[in-house]
């Protein structure tokens, strides 16, 4: 099925189409949630929101990009709107950080066994870095979430942010800048 | 260079695998600089370590919870029984204070019924001293003795 057979199945609210769209694309919806979120419960849930609302907003699709990159566009902004309504989540995540044997942690016991200083020590690089990353201007949080964690060219974050590429340059650039301040004086 | 530059070149993600004269610099930079080697650290192990949750299999079961949510986020029938689970989550709570304040106002009757009457009685006492002397047994012959008694003394 091609990219516009599938937009027009979608359109059409057939079920097929929409199946071959979850099949297709929830690897992608779900790491775009991930990175923003850092919670697995969370990105689950919430690619399933989005998938929802994609099912349902189909016939908004103008057709002028790749439906990843739409996909992105939507992963991204429901990711941040989640976080901005969710501010007990913030939180709660903040709290569970706290807890040793949280999941990130028990998924890299699973690969190679670490003392638990060294996972201590790695959760608390995790923490500052996201914590560093979540003060970030939204626009200048998602293109830097996109091209770090997502590995997205410059070109296709312009694209998904709907900008155009020195802008994206100057996001990231700023972005840089931020993480700096933020995080030297934490360093010291 | 400056610690300033260094930092840039870690957050651009250098390789400090490739052979180039970049990477080398800032590999003889790490290995005398303590804040830039923690920069470094926190920077590529929590980018790795933030990756690390990110799924490369398709979840076999999303489909259908997408379908289930779907139908019971789009009926209103579907959205009926959590609202009736709603009333009856807060029924208990809210007959549970009603009955505590019903409770207490008749709880607060009875006290003010009990501590009312002595007084009802002084009243009625002081203003009918016949029908005291009449509660306590006493009569003329009792009452003209204690008058006597009173008036010797």
């Amino acid at each position: 099925m091609t990219e516009a057979d599938l937009i027009k199945g979608l359109i059409a609210k057939d079920e097929g189409a929409w199946k071959t769209l979850v099949d297709q694309y929830q690897i992608l919806v779900y790491n775009v949630c991930y990175g923003f979120l850092q919670n697995s419960h969370d990105a689950q849930d919430l690619t399933q929101d989005i998938f929802i609302e994609v099912f349902n907003n189909a016939h908004k699709f103008r057709g002028d990009s790749k439906l990843s990159t739409w996909l992105y566009r939507i992963s991204s902004n429901r990711s941040l709107n989640f976080i901005r309504n969710n501010k007990k989540w913030r939180f709660w995540k903040e709290l569970s950080s706290f807890f040793v044997d949280d999941e990130r942690g028990e998924s890299q016991e699973s690969e190679e066994p670490m003392d638990s200083d060294e996972k201590y020590e790695l959760q608390e690089r995790s923490r500052l870095l996201y914590d560093a990353i979540s003060r970030l201007p939204e626009n200048q949080r998602i293109a830097f979430t996109l091209h770090k964690i997502e590995d997205l060219p410059y070109t296709e974050i312009a694209e998904v942010m709907n900008v155009t590429l020195p802008a994206v340059e100057s996001l990231m650039h700023r972005a840089k800048v931020n993480l700096r301040k933020t995080l030297t004086p934490v360093l010291k | 260079m400056d610690c300033k530059t260094f930092e840039e070149q870690i957050l651009d993600g250098l390789d400090l695998n490739k052979d180039t004269s970049g990477a080398k610099a800032l590999e003889e930079h790490l290995a005398s600089c303590s804040s830039c080697k923690a920069f470094q650290q926190v920077v590529y192990s929590g980018l790795e370590s933030m990756g690390s949750g990110r799924r490369s299999v398709n979840d076999p079961e999303l489909f259908q919870s997408i379908q289930n949510k779907r139908l019971s986020s789009g009926s209103g029938i579907a959205s009926r029984p959590n609202q009736v689970a709603k009333i009856v989550r807060i029924s208990a709570p809210v007959a549970m204070a009603a009955a505590s304040v019903l409770l207490g106002i008749w709880l607060g009757g009875r006290i003010l019924t009990y501590t009312a009457q002595p007084n009802e009685e002084t009243v009625s006492v002081n203003t009918a001293p016949e029908l005291y002397a009449l509660e306590i047994h006493m009569n003329d012959e009792s009452s003209e003795f204690i008058e006597n008694y009173l008036s010797g003394n």
